[in-house]
Parts: C-alpha cells; structure tokens; sequence
C-alpha cells in the first residue's frame, strides 16, 4: 500500500509496478503520465480506468466485432514480440477462462483482435453480456512465463456488444439458410471415457468447399475426417449418404437449425472446449456416448446454448455450447450489404420528409413566436406545406444565369445533397438500427459535413453574381472555422467513450442525465454549448446566417438558384438541424438511452429499440427546437465578430475543455465520478431549467394582461 | 469607432457591387454603388431618385387645399407630420389661425404617427441585423395605431387629415379613451421591447460605435430630429421653437449618450427612438387631458385662400425637423413648394460614414438613420 | 438674436454685399445678398460668435420668369444661440450662378445639387455638381416655370393619355367599337390570328 503521489488516496499495485513507481520521481512520473496520455487520447482510444495494478486499462469497455481491444499496463512490463495471450477470468460466472492471443504493440500495451475471440463469447450469449472480469496477460519471455493481472479488487465492467446490423444479417441469412436446407457443423470428436466423454479433438479450421465435396464423394479425407462429420438430415440428404458418413458412432457432427454466421472455426473450438477436457455432463445429464450429446445438440426445443460440465486439469467447469453454427451458402457479405443497402433506403427516404416537416415546424413556431397565425391551409393544420412548396419549385423552370459556369453551378446542390445525406449513415437511430456503425464515425460526420462549404463555395463562385460570391466567401470562411471549435469539442467526448463508433458512443452514456457525458463533467458541458454553437455556425443558422443574410446579401450564395435545384438548398439547411440535433444528442445526450432501463435490457426488446428511438428523437426536436427559437430571436453577427469568437475564444476555449476533459479522465477517483456527475447535473443542468422557468412564470405574469388588444 | 473596423488593412482590390434599388434593407428604392474589397467598403454612392415624383412640381398645379394627399406621399410613414409641415406653412403663409381643437388633434395624431413611424423605423432597424420577430412586435403595436388612426381619419397609412386651417373631422365618439387604454396598453410595452432588444449582446455589438456622427458634424450635415439628438445636440422642434400648441406640454427631450459606445453611433441613433415612445406618450396624455377643455370648433376653414409672400414652417416629424418653404403669388395653386426632409440630408452621412465600414454595417446604418425613400425622392 | 440685428451684424462685416432687409410684410425676416460675395457672407453667417449659423435648414430657388431671375433662398439656423435667418439671392435667369457653400455646411452639398438638378442653378466651386434625382442624361430643368418635357426619353414615353380623356372617348364610342375595345381581336379573323401565334 502507498498513498498515490497525486490522488493521496490509497493506491495498491503489483510489484512490477510499484517499483518502477518508486524509482522515478513523482514529478517526471506525472509528467511522464500525462503526455503518455495526451498522445494516447489524441489516438482516440481512452477511457477512465482505476490504475490500481499491473493492468491498469483495457479498453474499449464495450467491446464488439472489428473492435482492437487494447490492454494497458501501468509501466513497461510488456516485451514486444513475445508470444502474448490476453485471460479473461471468466467471461462468465462459472465458464473456464477465455484466452485470446494478443500482441504486445508496446511496452505499456497489448493489442488483440475481438474478431477472434471475444465475437464467439458476444455470439455466445446470443447478445449483450455485461460482465466483470479480471484481465491476465501472460507471456513467454525466454521461455520463461511473465503473467500480468488485474486487481482482483477492480474487475474490469467488459460489455460485450454484438454488431447491430449484423445480428440482423445473420437471422436473415439464418432463414435463409434454413429455407435452403444447408448444413450445420460442430466439429467435436469425443470418445467415451471414465466419468464422461473425452475431447479427442477439436476441429479449428474448417473448410466448407472441401468439405462438401468430400461429401459429394466419399471417401473423406484426413483434414476433415468423416468421423468429424455427422451430418443431419435438412437438405435432401439420403439415409444412405447419410449412414456412409456416421462410420463412427463415438464421433459427433451434429447439425442445428440456428444458424451463426458461418464459422471457420468450429463451433466447439469457438465455444472454448479443448482437446483433453472430460465432458462430463451436458445439460445437467450425464454423458454416456457421442451420440447421446449429438442427439441433444441437434434435438429441438431447450436452451440456445447447452451447459456442458468439463473437467478441464482436474477443475470443473461449464462451457456454453451453442447450438448453431453452420456453413451457410449465401455469403454474409452479401447478406450484410443487403441489409446496409435497405436500412440505406429506410433512412434516406424520409429525409426529404424530415426537413419539409422541419420547415413546417419552425414556420409554426416562429409564427407562434411572432404571435402570427403560420402556414393551416394546405393539409391538416398546414403539416403539407411542405409537399406544397417542394412541388411549386419542382414545378418551376430550372435556370442557369448565361453568365454562370454550368457544370459547377448544376453540380452544386446535390454536393451539399451528398454531404448531409452521408451523415444519416452513422446516426445510432436505435442500437439496432443503423446504417453503418463505422469505427471511424464521429470522424465520418466531421468530413462528410464538409462537402457542404465546397457546395456552397461552388455554388456562389459559378453563379457568377456578387452577391452569390459574398454569401460563397462567407461561408467558406465560417464553415471552415467553426469546423475546428466543433471537432475539438466533440474531441474529448470521443476520449471519454473510448471509441469514435457512434453506437459505442451512445452505449458508454447511461439513460439518465447526469450519466449522459454533457454532464459527466463540467468540460464536457461547456463543450456542449461550444459544439452546439459551432454547428449553428457550421449550418448558417442564426446568429451566424451571414452567408445568406437576407437584408445584406438579398439570399447568399442561393441568390442565382431556382426550381428543383434551388429547394435542395433550403432542404439540406433544414435537414441539417436535424443532423445538428442527432449528433448532439448522440454524443452529449444519451442518444437512444431510456433512463433506467440497461443497455442490454434494451438491446434484447424490439419495443424497447422503438422507445428508444422514440427517446431519440424527443431530444432532436428539443434541439431543432431550440435552433429555432434562437433564429426567431437573436440578430445576426457581423463577419469579423464572428471570426473573433471563433479564433479568439472558441478554438482555445475547445482546446482547453479538451484537455480537461483528459486531466479529468486521469484524475478524478472513480468514488468522486458519481458525485462530480450528479453536482454538473444540477448546476448545469437543474438549476438553469428552474431558473427559466420561474422567468417564464414570471414573464406569463406579469405581461398577461397586455396581450389583449386594448381597442376592443 | 470599433477597434475591429480598423484592424482591417484592405488590399487594394475593387469590387464594385451594386446594391439595389431592389435591395430588401434600402428601405425602399435606393441604389448604391459600393465599392468593396471583400468585406470592407471603400465608399458606398447613394443613388437616389427612384422615387422621384417632383412632389414640388406637383404642389404648383394644385391648389392649396387640394395638394394635401400628395403630401402624405412626401414621407408615407409618418404622413400626418408632412401633412401638419404643408398646413402650417399655408397658415402661416395666408396668416389663418388654427381653432384650439384643431391644433390638439393635429398634435394628437402627429404623436400616434410618430410612435408608429418610429416602430418601423426601429423594428426594421431589427430586422436589418438579423432580428425578424421584433419586427413583429412592435407591428402589432402599430397595426393598434393604424387601427386608431383609421378610426379617426379612415386611412391607415395616407391620412390626408390635417387642413388648412385645422383638421378634417373632430374625433369620433369612444376614440379618446379607447386612445388612452392603448396607450396604457403601450406604455410597458415600451420597457418589454427594450429588454428584448435594446440590451440583447448581439444587438448592441453590431451597433454600438458604428457610424458616429459627431454633434457638430450631425449639425453640418444637416441631420434631424432623432439622428441630431443622438449626436448629443439638445435641440427637438417641439420644445425650441414650438409650433401648434406644443408650448402647453412638459416633455424631454431624449439625446444620444452613448451609454453602450460613443454618443453618435447606430445604438443611440437607435435608444433615442425608444425614448422618444415615452415621450410621445406623456404628450398624448397631455393633450388628451387638455383636449377635453377645448372649444368643439376644429376647422377654421378659409373662405379664400389666394396668399402672397413666402413662409418657412418647419415641425418635428418622426425623421426630424421638417421644413415646408411655400411661395405665393395671389393665385390659389402654391408658386413654388419645398419641402427639406431629414433622409435626404442624410445621404450625404451615408455616402461619408460608409468609408471603411463593411457590407453589414451599411445596412445597420441605414437602418439606424431611418431612411424612407419618398422622403428622399419627393 | 433679432433678425434686425443680424443684418446690422452683417452690414458691419461685409458692408454692401448684403442689402434690401425686409422684415415688415413677410413672415420670415431676410435680406438680400449679393450672388459673387454670398461665400464671404456664408463664412461669416457660419463662424461669427454673434450669428453662428451652423445649420444649413433649407435651400431653395425659385423661378420667377416675369422678373427674369432666379431667386435663391437660404433658411439657416443656430442651435447654440436658437435665432433664424433667410438670406435670399437674386441671379440672372439666363445665367443662374453662385458661389456653393458646400464647404461650408456638409448639408449644402445634397442640396445644392438637388436646386441644380430641378431648377439648373449652377453653384461655383460645389465638389461634385451632378443630377441627384433626375438621370445624369436629363434634359431641362422641371421645375423651371417654362419647362416643357420631352416626349419621349430613351424612347420610353413620358406621358400616357389621360383616363378622363379615354373615358370620354369611350363614352362616345358606339357599342360595336366599344365591343372592339373591350375584346381586342374578337371578330376579326386576321388579328385573331396573330394572338394566336
């Protein structure tokens, strides 16, 4: 036990660890520390975790598909090049240890793949698995064997966190499976033993080609021996065919409607049986023969994963088996493209919709404001305005000023089009439905966003008109500049979450607010406002609409645009306070979260998905909401004070709140977090709120009376 | 002046752009000619006459009387002043004395319009730098005064209510109190609109030091009413050389002080309207008292009206002192009209002050000036 | 300060360049001065302590074709001392010139050149004489008395017939031709088809 240099609370730490501490000094070790950890943020990956013990830090936290999981230690203790395996005490209560290989990248880390190993466990539990585990690396220096713990007083919270979409291509390529009679495959070789049935072999690699047509003509060959594979009967396999194979009635292939996507390992291997386990019991029951197993892994009803007893060295312990696993003949690929293209199309349709209804809501809304009556004619309530304006300029002729570059100025529209619609891809509209839960998604939104200022600069440059150009080289410089404040601040949430995947992003905030990062701590809620203005900057929204400053610029850089070409240009300015409001409540606001209820609860119910996207939404139009309010009430800024907030106070502003947020990461003892979250909640959160609204009682009190015409 | 507008060093590079006359924050048809370099103004040429109606031109082929409703053309926002600055040049041409009543209705209306005239003039100053809704508000205070305007001449925005001699019609029966719960109505609203506006950050960064006009300069230029008090130069029509029964009233006059910049800039030129409200307001309750002490008689109307001579009258209008030089030669129709308008004096500030300041500014200046394109054109 | 005394300020300084007060029988009390010395007389309107004109009110020129003139009249002001006068200048009408004061009182600029637009006033020494309301390429001067205007300019004409006229024609016209004039084109074949292409 030592007291931490920093912290003073107490701190406990392997050996290793603790030497290497007392040997540096503990200035050169905090500086050491937060530059190491500076430039480990700056590589997006971070994420708070106790540095109690030789492993300090393992994250992502919340681990899916594709994801490099990364395991830190306090010190160097690593040797880069030794054979690594990366230990999870147990994935489960009860299961063996599961052991993934690991490369050490540095002295400090280990890098390893959750493709392999950890998918298998998501795959598993058919789902989300929160689990808390300890983390061991071992590794073999000169034949020697190095092992590396946690503290077995702070198990890591690992969320395993299958792929959305993919979950979804693989029922769909299940059914699809299924309807095609296709096979599925274990590939386990026992034979009856003392006490249970030994595992003779597991079957790693599996060679689907070869092992049909080895099928097709028999006999089969050593690589996949005939005693590997029992096949079952789905399929219009003949007895006959089918009796050739089953020679060895000790070895079980089995089959299994359910399908997982299609596995190059075997499903056995995956579910973590090894050669030399004893399976003792299945389900409860004591294993007698091969066939006895394989008739309850191919049976119906009863749970997805049956609970095999092992004896693994003398110890006891239960592996999940499940039972699905098989070749499949669509390729998932295709699958999952499919999958992509329709939620694509799902999303991308009401887009147009989306900003229509949005124009006819802050039409309603200003007019509500103004004390105006708004668009009520056309459609219930005037709701259809929008189908009726978007005609009206469909409808209308499509000029080109004769003076105007052409190409530039038709391609104009649809690049502001383009960037905008990219957008949707990523936006987490519940866990389940997303287009693409890309790695690199917040960095997707920043870019593609982008296209809307070379837009905008095309469209004013090739109009050939001033005031077009005015608006153009307006934009250019606003857009550009408030790019940097926006990315910064959005920065130091991609720290906090560990992970630039929007999904992720939403699955590390709780569903309650002060577990949403505006509140996680006091950087993070002056990020928000930083963001939220800078995207009105960046969406040429009031106070920042100079580029199309109607008193000024008569419209901007749209001034020459007419019909169809004209309306995308409105369209994408209006769809983009949705765009604005979707990643705010993506990243600061607990996204789809509904408070009280956990991630994986919610991950597991369709309703609760739909809730959730319900929950969502409410928070997007609070946001376009307020997006409107304050472009029905403020002026606009002149372009030089709008440099001057942006380079004088903004940027360093974003800068500072960014690397807060890390000190803060590092800092701030895990007992404090709660407390530190729950005091910005009501600071920042509560006490405005009351505030306001005691004004608006206040306001609605005292000016009542005046809103009466006095000549009646 | 802004440290901003300075920081700027231009490149040399000229852009000529052409800013109306269909330009949506001239305020009518004006055109100018602004040399820019990006952002920054060299110089912005007022190019008016778009609305060039040789009202003067007209005033010698009318009679007396019957060339009133071409003098709401002259300022068709605040019309009763420039129908009050025709009548009293005529009467005091052809020396008619005015009935009491008369001279309080006109100052009663004279006030109403200058609220509404002013509530355009501030509300579009708004909207000019990006504010709509207040634009809003502050119509719907107007509308109120249209409404009531309507009532007592049936026009809302070309009165022709003032005479020669007096005014059209007294005011209808139930007009005075339903005048008088407006102006309760109207008076905190007042403050409302000021915290809404007058005070909000944004607003006051995009006004406050910008264009200043010095007193003196203010003087030299020939600037008026609202844009000469908000120079700082205590002078107000009403109060120093009274006209109309204006003598009777205890009222302030509002001046520039540059409480958020430098005296002379948009903001003030901007807070003295809104000071300027109160005090109308305390006028009209004023003459509402005093009105209903007066004789019913409300029109002396002249029998004939054939003067010679020549007679300068000027009266505060809603832009600023408004001069009316007439010219008889013993006919019924004028010899020779002039009328000497605040904004088209105050071109000449735009064409000078617009230097160095940019697009957006140009726009603010205007809008503070308070231009109105008849006025200037005539 | 009275209008008397002003003029007697004025005679001290500058002697005969102002003449003829007048303040019996007008409402404005002025006096007349002399067009070749009226920019030595502005100087001291505007600067002398006693007077200090320092507000340009108004500038006006009449025609007065009889007398073959053309009259200036100058309304100015003090806002320090609150006194008025009008100074008022007689100038040949077929040569109507004086000395610009836009140097000064900045609002004689505008003004100056908009007495030079309407009334073709020409002012010695104005920076910048050009049209203000009129088009640069304007010809005459409208409110002269005689002024007579062009028919057409660039070819646009300046004047519509007058609606009292039409009615009367229209009046007048049987009910065949008022059909006519009311359907432009019905029955006749051949303008018929001309609206149609």
């Amino acid at each position: 036990m030592t007291r931490h240099p920093i912290r003073g609370a107490s701190l406990r730490c392997s050996s290793l660890a603790y030497s290497r501490t007392r040997r540096s000094s503990r200035l050169a070790l905090l500086a050491a520390r937060v530059s190491g950890l500076l430039l480990l943020a700056v590589l997006a990956a971070c994420s708070g975790g106790p540095p109690d013990a030789a492993i300090r830090d393992f994250r992502p936290l919340q681990i899916e598909r594709d994801d490099k999981v990364i395991v830190e230690a306090s010190g160097d203790l690593f040797t880069v090049g030794a054979p690594t395996t990366v230990t999870f005490d147990k994935i489960k209560s009860g299961a063996v240890p599961l052991t993934v290989p690991g490369r050490a990248v540095a002295r400090s880390r280990v890098l390893f793949d959750a493709d392999r190993a950890l998918e298998r466990a998501i795959a598993l539990q058919g789902g989300h698995l929160v689990v808390k585990t300890g983390i061991t690396v071992e590794q073999t220096v000169e034949g020697q064997k190095k092992e590396f713990k946690s503290a077995a007083s702070n198990p890591f919270e690992v969320d395993l966190f299958p792929h959305s979409l993919h979950k979804v291509a693989q029922k769909l390529a299940d059914r699809a499976s299924r309807a095609a009679g296709l096979w599925t495959w274990l590939g386990l070789t026992v034979e009856a033993a003392p006490g249970g049935l030994l595992v003779k072999d597991v079957v790693t690699k599996f060679d689907h080609e070869g092992f049909f047509s080895r099928f097709d003509a028999p006999p089969l060959d050593g690589k996949v021996t005939a005693a590997e594979a029992r096949i079952g009967q789905p399929g219009g396999m003949t007895e006959g065919e089918f009796a050739r194979l089953d020679h060895d009635g000790d070895q079980v292939i089995a089959d299994y409607e359910i399908v997982e996507e299609p596995v190059s390992d075997g499903i056995a291997a995956s579910a973590g049986l090894a050669r030399g386990d004893l399976i003792v019991s299945v389900d409860g029951k004591a294993m007698a023969s091969a066939d006895e197993m394989a008739g309850l892994w191919k049976g119906s009803g009863g749970e997805i994963i049956l609970q095999v007893g092992v004896q693994r060295g003398g110890k006891p312990a239960t592996i999940g088996l499940p039972r699905f696993g098989r070749p499949t003949e669509i390729p998932i690929w295709l699958i999952f493209g499919l999958c992509m293209a329709a939620a694509a199309t799902l999303i991308a349709l009401p887009v147009p919709v989306i900003g229509g209804l949005i124009v006819v809501w802050e039409r309603k809304i200003s007019a509500w404001m103004q004390s105006r009556v708004g668009p009520n004619r056309v459609g219930p309530n005037g709701w259809l305005q929008w189908l009726a304006d978007g005609l009206k300029l469909i409808m209308k002729e499509d000029l080109v000023p004769a003076a105007a570059d052409p190409y530039l100025f038709k391609a104009s529209p649809y690049l502001a089009f383009i960037g905008l619609f990219l957008v949707f891809m990523v936006l987490p509209f519940t866990g389940w439905f997303i287009v693409a839960d890309l790695n690199i998604g917040l960095l997707f939104i920043l870019s593609v966003t982008s296209l809307m200022v070379v837009s905008i600069i095309m469209g004013g440059w090739s109009s050939n008109s001033k005031w077009s150009l005015l608006g153009g080289m307006r934009s250019a410089a606003q857009i550009i500049s408030y790019e940097l404040p926006a990315s910064v601040a959005l920065l130091g949430i991609a720290a906090l979450a560990g992970s630039l995947s929007t999904e992720t992003i939403v699955g590390s905030q709780g569903g309650a607010p002060w577990n949403w990062f505006i509140f996680r701590n006091p950087f993070t809620f002056i990020a928000f406002f930083i963001y939220f203005i800078s995207a009105l900057a960046e969406g040429n929204r009031t106070p920042f609409d100079l580029p199309e400053a109607e008193s000024e610029l008569v419209s901007g850089y749209n001034t020459e645009y007419s019909g169809f070409r004209f309306s995308l240009f409105p369209l994408v300015e209006w769809v983009n306070l949705f765009v604005i409001g979707a990643v705010a409540g993506t990243l600061f606001l607990g996204g789809w979260r509904i408070p009280g209820v956990s991630l994986a609860s919610q991950d597991a119910s369709g309703w609760l998905q739909l809730a959730g996207f319900l929950v969502f939404l409410f928070k997007i139009l609070t946001i376009v909401f307020v997006i409107i309010w304050i472009r029905w009430t403020l002026p606009r800024f002149r372009v030089d004070q709008m440099m001057n907030l942006c380079w004088k106070f903004f940027i360093p502003i974003s800068f500072a709140l960014f690397i807060g947020t890390l000190v803060f990461i590092w800092l701030l003892p895990p007992w404090l977090d709660m407390a530190v979250r729950i005091v910005t909640f009501l600071v920042g959160g509560c006490a405005p709120t009351y505030i306001f609204i005691k004004k608006v009682q206040y306001n609605r009190s005292r000016y009542q009376e005046l809103r009466l015409n006095p000549l009646l | 002046m802004s440290e901003v507008i300075f920081a700027y060093e231009t490149s040399g590079e000229e852009m000529t752009l052409n800013m109306g006359p269909q330009h949506p924050s001239t305020h009518g048809v004006i055109r100018f000619i602004i040399k820019t370099d990006g952002e920054i103004m060299h110089t912005a040429i007022p190019d008016v006459g778009y609305l060039h109606r040789s009202i003067e031109g007209i005033a010698e082929k009318c009679t007396y009387e019957g060339f009133m409703p071409y003098t709401d053309r002259v300022d068709y926002v605040c019309a009763m002043t420039a129908n009050h600055a025709w009548a009293a040049a005529v009467e005091k041409l052809a020396d008619i004395k005015v009935p009491e009543r008369g001279e309080y209705l006109r100052v009663i209306t004279d006030e109403l319009n200058r609220i509404s005239s002013h509530a355009i003039g501030v509300g579009a100053m708004a909207m000019d730098i990006g504010a709509t809704t207040p634009f809003m508000y502050i119509l719907r205070e107007r509308e109120y005064v249209n409404d009531l305007l309507e009532m007592i001449c049936g026009a809302r925005l070309t009165y022709n209510y003032h005479r020669v001699g007096g005014v059209g019609w007294d005011m209808p029966t139930g007009w005075r109190d339903k005048c008088l719960r407006w102006l309760d109505h109207f008076e905190p609203i007042i403050d409302e609109y000021n915290r809404l506006i007058c005070l909000n950050e944004l607003f006051i960064k995009r006004l406050a030091n910008l264009a200043v006009v010095t007193g003196e300069e203010a003087i030299s230029y020939g600037m008026v009413g609202p844009n000469l008090r908000a120079s700082g130069v205590d002078f107000d029509v009403r109060r120093d050389a009274p006209y109309s029964v204006y003598g009777k009233f205890q009222f302030d006059v509002p001046i520039g002080k540059g409480e958020m910049g430098t005296v002379g800039d948009c903001w003030d030129r901007y807070y003295v309207r809104i000071e300027e409200w109160k005090q109308s307001v305390r006028i009209l309750r004023q003459a509402f008292d005093q009105i209903e002490k007066t004789e019913k008689d409300f029109w002396n109307h002249p029998k004939k009206l054939k003067p010679k001579g020549d007679a300068y009258a000027r009266v505060e209008a809603a832009r600023g002192d408004m001069g009316c030089y007439v010219v008889g030669d013993g006919t019924a129709n004028a010899y020779r009209a002039r009328f000497r308008t605040g904004s088209f004096n105050s071109m000449k500030v735009i064409q000078d002050k617009s230097r160095g300041l940019m697009v957006a500014d140009l726009v603010a200046l205007i809008a503070s000036l308070d231009i109105v394109a008849p006025e200037i054109d005539r | 300060m009275e209008a008397a005394e002003i003029f007697a300020r004025l005679t001290a300084e500058v002697g005969d360049a102002v003449s003829a007060f007048t303040a019996l029988g007008t409402r404005d009390p002025f006096c007349m001065v002399a067009p070749a010395r009226w920019h030595d007389v502005a100087v001291l309107l505007r600067n002398d302590a006693a007077l200090q004109f320092d507000f340009c009110q108004c500038i006006t020129a009449v025609d007065w074709p009889k007398k073959s003139i053309l009259q200036m009249v100058y309304h100015l002001y003090s806002y320090p001392l609150r006194h008025s006068f009008v100074v008022k200048a007689d100038l040949p009408r077929d040569n109507p010139t004086i000395q610009s004061v836009a140097d000064i009182w900045m609002a004689a600029d505008w003004n100056e050149r908009e007495q030079f637009d309407l009334l073709g006033v020409g002012f010695l020494g104005h920076p910048d004489l050009r049209r203000v309301l009129l088009p640069d390429d304007w010809v005459g001067y409208p409110l002269r008395k005689d002024y007579k205007e062009a028919a057409m300019y660039r070819d646009m004409p300046t004047s519509r017939p007058s609606t009292l006229d039409l009615l009367v024609v229209y009046d007048r016209a049987t009910p065949a031709e008022k059909q006519k004039a009311m359907h432009p084109g019905a029955g006749d074949e051949g303008e018929q088809e001309t609206t149609d292409e």
